[in-house]
């Protein structure tokens, strides 16, 4: 894929679109996938802050569910902060959960965050792992191998722009799909870095065909792969 | 309130009546087992001062308890010891000792703020500290300027509420002043405190060398003259500015020591050939380094066995480091107070005179050392300025009037707050509000769901064991300051990075530390793992503890320029040299070399009037930049640069850069910006200056990292819970979201105006720069200098120093130089 213009949605081929706000649709079940909420990050940091992302994540799936007609929305992975969270702070992460319930199917899968428990006692029944139109669906915290494509968050995938500002992007391979962090609080990881490099080669994807579309909260912007990617960042001088 | 160099014993003045006291009651047999005296240092290692200033004298006057001695015995119904204990509680004292500390409490006590401010918390220390008689406090000046004095203070209020008795409050700084404002500090707002001042009784002498003929000296060339300095006089200190000159300087001298030293034309060949720093006779010492290689430094200081040690602000303090010969002052020390303390580690005996010499690196540091020695002989050193009511650490020490599970009137704690000097000016809604906050009240109508205490409008509770574990767990002002641990692969760690840097750094980098020259092998979550590399660092170091020059000293230089200016404008430039050789006692070379300048200056651009600056507009790489200089010091210029650049962000598209020195700041505008004569002659006006000030801070990087200080202190977000830090098991939290939420949500949350309030006022000299922009006397003068002006070679090279490595940068300003005199002698048109 080269770089294209901004879209509403990206196909990624099998059926799998990438939207914006980072939310990925998988069409033959009629799936909304989100991964990397990180609930109740204000509190979860020690904070005694107002839980304010709690409610806006809840409403933008809301919004997003009821926009594409979901049947399933799908979590995938690191849907709190922190499981160490006050009883007020718990209770309305519950209270969330329920009310994403009330939507449509919802399939929450555990990530690292999700802590020794992976989530249980929070956030009811998780899964590790689920496969969905012949995609392996998990956190990614937990590289394994298998046939199928993976569809993994955990990465946090970004593109830097300078200073501490950044726009978070999707990482589409033949053999993974990586999606960015749904959580505003999320700084990052950038594309071009040698971690994420490392990070997809877990998976068999190269730089040379691994594509960035960076996604705002109302386009998608296809990049092109990595590596012009960082050709370009190199000759623009915009990221390093 | 003691005021006195250090080194004259002032420590045992303030104990020898406290000595005095417990040796009477001895005699009467009337010494109970209470806390009689607590000795408050900043310094957290504090073993040596109570073997040297405390026990050793106990010891020779008999009344110390030794380890064999009689234990108490009980007489008419208390307690009676036969001999004086002392005790040392820190951080690190170990839980065994604590609670032998309890059962047997000694007659002094040895600690440290924040160790103060946990026994202050606890019942079971609160009950052996009622017969408390005297606080000593130590190293006044290195607390009374900043937050964690500010929660002294309160800490010393508190205090006073518990004791049975007044207590004698008993205060030792080296020089400082204004001592009343420092004694104020002392005492607080309602006693009275005598002053002992006898700063008179040790002379310093400050000898400028300046070691070069054209406009800077490569480091190569100030560690070779600070090498034949050395060799001329015994034991030196050498100080430096930053930390990362404090590597390059021990670098250069342990090549000078073992005579091999790499060239920078050799390519850069692996292996470990550079020379280690087991065998080198020339120490480091600086806050980045781990604390057992600070030790071993200081030890072998002090046994002699070093030649020379090089160092940051780190020795500036009360270590002892035994005798000292010389003081050597790479470049000069930024303030006339920093330079009475660094020149006062020499000569360390009452009446000896302290020998400084300051390796001037270029012509600025000249004109800087000039005015110092200037400002020292008119008696005009930097005043001190307390912290206005910090609201973080007001949140803190609340918490601690109230765990586990006290109560206390908001009243009673407005009236005890106000008692402390900083808090004088405390207003009773910024009270209030800290108070609803901790409450869990939230921000503005968004409750939080985690509460540090009850508060119900008019008093304040402790909300249990849970709540209070918040409060033991993060006590203290001092920032968590990030730093990452730099290994030689296969080692242990030998120092430690600061986290900004670590940022910038890739592998394959090279740098020093520790005065070893390291490749960059990997870097992870774990730390930075490095190799032993031979050749020349590539990665500029960091500068963020890069200090301005200091106010009286800003204004002599101020005074300097403007009279050689005069002299220079009447065309008498005989007479401009021997003014400086009059005034600053300057001989007739370093005379020359400061009026040539300023006299190159005046030829390719101008020289900033006090009351009018220069705007210089260059065009660097295609990009417009323009210099502003003003020579109002880095602080007041920082705030300038951040009004200066919101201003130009609303005429142009793209990304401003600015830099910052002690003379002026850069604006650098984005590609094919340009600005007219006529805007930037407007760039520096009063009006809405507070405004646009707020607007280029906000989002700020600075703001950020200061919104994080303010967050821990304050117990916004912690540090650390449940035993952990917080840091290790999560992600780094995001202060830049964090800070922007609340600001959008209530921009009258206490912690946030604390954040604007700590950065302008403590970070930044904002008042300072607006006082300058309030009374130019004319617009700025826009000048298009045909070469970059001597005034900007510092400021300019700085912006090179992120592309080039740093060997290169002496090279530039030569370079620059060059250029500038062929120039002059009309090589280049205008």
């Amino acid at each position: 894929m080269n770089a294209a213009p901004r879209a509403l949605s990206v196909a990624l081929g099998g059926g799998a679109h990438a939207l914006p706000g980072g939310l990925l649709w998988l069409e033959a079940t009629a799936s909304l996938v989100v991964a990397d909420l990180h609930l109740a990050y204000e509190e979860a940091i020690g904070g005694a802050l107002p839980l304010w992302s709690l409610d806006e994540s809840r409403t933008a799936l809301e919004d997003a569910c009821a926009a594409h007609g979901a049947r399933e929305l799908i979590l995938l992975g690191d849907v709190v902060h922190g499981t160490r969270l006050s009883e007020g702070a718990a209770a309305r992460v519950t209270a969330t959960i329920r009310r994403l319930r009330r939507l449509c199917t919802l399939t929450i899968v555990a990530g690292n965050h999700e802590g020794a428990t992976r989530g249980a006692e929070l956030l009811g029944e998780c899964v590790e792992e689920v496969e969905r139109s012949g995609m392996l669906l998990h956190h990614g915290d937990r590289p394994r191998l298998s046939g199928f494509r993976h569809v993994i968050g955990h990465l946090h995938p970004s593109i830097a722009l300078g200073g501490d500002r950044s726009v978070p992007a999707f990482l589409v391979a033949p053999e993974a799909i990586v999606l960015p962090a749904a959580s505003s609080y999320s700084r990052g990881l950038n594309v071009l870095g040698r971690d994420c490099r490392a990070a997809i080669a877990a998976y068999g994807a190269r730089a040379g065909s691994t594509d960035v579309i960076a996604a705002t909260a109302s386009h998608c912007y296809p990049f092109g792969s990595i590596a012009s990617l960082a050709r370009a960042a190199r000759e623009l001088r915009f990221a390093r | 309130m003691i005021c006195s160099p250090t080194g004259t014993g002032k420590t045992l003045t303030a104990f020898l009546p406290i000595f005095s006291d417990l040796a009477e009651r001895l005699d009467r047999d009337e010494l109970f087992a209470r806390t009689t005296a607590l000795y408050i240092s900043p310094l957290r290692a504090l073993g040596y001062d109570v073997e040297h200033n405390v026990r050793r004298p106990l010891r020779e006057m008999g009344l110390l308890e030794r380890p064999d001695s009689e234990r108490d015995r009980v007489r008419r119904g208390r307690i009676r010891s036969r001999f004086v204990r002392t005790g040392v509680r820190t951080g690190d004292t170990p839980t065994a000792e604590r609670r032998l500390m309890l059962s047997r409490p000694p007659h002094i006590l040895l600690t440290t703020p924040e160790s103060l401010a946990v026994m202050l918390a606890m019942e079971s220390y609160r009950a052996t500290l009622r017969d408390l008689r005297y606080v000593v406090v130590d190293e006044v000046h290195a607390l009374a300027a900043n937050k964690r004095g500010a929660y002294l203070s309160l800490s010393l209020e508190s205090l006073e509420e518990i004791a049975r008795a007044p207590i004698r409050r008993i205060g030792l700084s080296a020089t400082v002043a204004p001592l009343e404002i420092v004694a104020e500090y002392l005492v607080g707002t309602e006693r009275a405190c005598t002053i002992v001042d006898t700063r008179s009784l040790r002379e310093i002498s400050l000898e400028i060398r300046a070691p070069f003929t054209g406009a800077m000296a490569p480091l190569a060339t100030i560690a070779r003259a600070a090498r034949s300095a050395i060799d001329r006089a015994g034991t030196t200190l050498v100080f430096t500015n930053v930390r990362s000159q404090t590597e390059r300087i021990a670098y250069e001298l342990r090549a000078l020591e073992g005579g091999d030293r790499a060239s920078p034309a050799v390519e850069t060949i692996e292996g470990d050939a550079a020379p280690r720093p087991s065998d080198a006779r020339i120490g480091v010492h600086h806050s980045a380094l781990e604390r057992s290689v600070r030790h071993r430094t200081e030890a072998r200081l002090r046994a002699g066995e070093l030649r020379a040690v090089v160092c940051s602000a780190s020795l500036e303090l009360g270590v002892d480091i035994g005798a000292i010969e010389q003081v050597l002052l790479v470049g000069g020390a930024r303030g006339v107070v920093t330079t009475l303390q660094r020149v006062g580690r020499a000569g360390h005996s009452p009446g000896a005179l302290a020998r400084g010499v300051v390796l001037a690196q270029d012509r600025d540091d000249i004109i800087e050392a000039a005015a110092t020695r200037r400002c020292i002989a008119d008696g005009a050193i930097e005043r001190i300025v307390l912290p206005r009511a910090p609201l973080d650490v007001l949140a803190q020490w609340m918490l601690s009037l109230v765990v586990p599970e006290r109560r206390i009137e908001i009243d009673a704690v407005l009236e005890i707050a106000r008692r402390a000097a900083p808090f004088r000016g405390l207003l009773r809604e910024d009270l209030l509000a800290c108070a609803a906050y901790l409450g869990g009240g939230g921000v503005a109508d968004d409750p939080a769901h985690v509460r540090r205490l009850g508060f119900d409008g008019h008093a304040i509770w402790g909300l249990g064991r849970d709540a209070s574990t918040a409060f033991f767990e993060n006590v203290g002002t001092i920032p968590d300051e990030r730093s990452v641990p730099v290994r030689i692969a296969g080692e242990r760690s030998f120092g430690r990075l600061e986290e900004d840097f670590v940022d910038r750094l890739r592998v394959g980098d090279v740098f020093v530390l520790e005065g070893r020259t390291v490749r960059v092998e990997s870097i992870d979550r774990t730390g930075i793992t490095t190799r032993a590399h031979r050749g020349r660092p590539t990665v500029p170091q960091w500068n963020s503890h890069v200090r301005g020059i200091a106010t009286p000293l800003v204004e002599e230089i101020e005074r300097l320029r403007d009279g050689v200016e005069r002299r220079l404008e009447a065309g008498e430039r005989a007479e401009a040299a021997a003014w400086l050789e009059r005034r600053y006692a300057l001989d007739a070379g370093l005379a020359e070399k400061t009026v040539s300048y300023l006299e190159q200056q005046r030829a390719v651009s101008a020289l900033p009037h006090p009351h009018r600056p220069v705007i210089e507009i260059y065009i660097l790489d295609a990009l417009q930049s323009a210099v502003v200089l003003t020579g109002i010091g880095r602080r007041a210029n920082e705030a300038l640069a951040r009004v200066a650049a919101t201003r130009v962000t609303r005429l142009v598209a793209g990304e401003v850069s600015i830099l910052t020195d002690d003379l002026g700041f850069l604006v650098q505008l984005p590609a094919r910006a340009r600005l007219a004569d006529a805007q930037w002659e407007r760039l520096l006006d009063e009006r809405a200056f507070e405004r646009d000030l707020r607007d280029g801070l906000l989002g700020s990087s600075l703001l950020r990292t200061h919104f994080r200080y303010v967050a821990n202190t304050g117990l916004l977000v912690l540090r650390r819970a449940n035993g952990r830090s917080l840091r290790a098991s999560s992600l780094r939290w995001n202060s830049g979201r964090i800070l922007d939420r609340l600001v959008r949500e209530d921009e009258r949350f206490p912690l946030v105006r604390e954040t604007f309030r700590s950065v302008c006022e403590d970070v930044l000299d904002a008042e300072r720069a607006l006082r300058y922009c309030a009374t130019l006397v004319a617009p700025p003068r826009i000048v298009h200098p045909p070469v970059a002006s001597p005034m900007s070679f510092g400021i300019l090279t700085s912006s090179f120093g992120d592309r080039v490595a740093v060997a290169d940068r002496s090279e530039l300003v030569e370079a620059l130089h060059e250029r500038l005199l062929a120039y002059l002698a009309g090589a280049i048109a205008p």
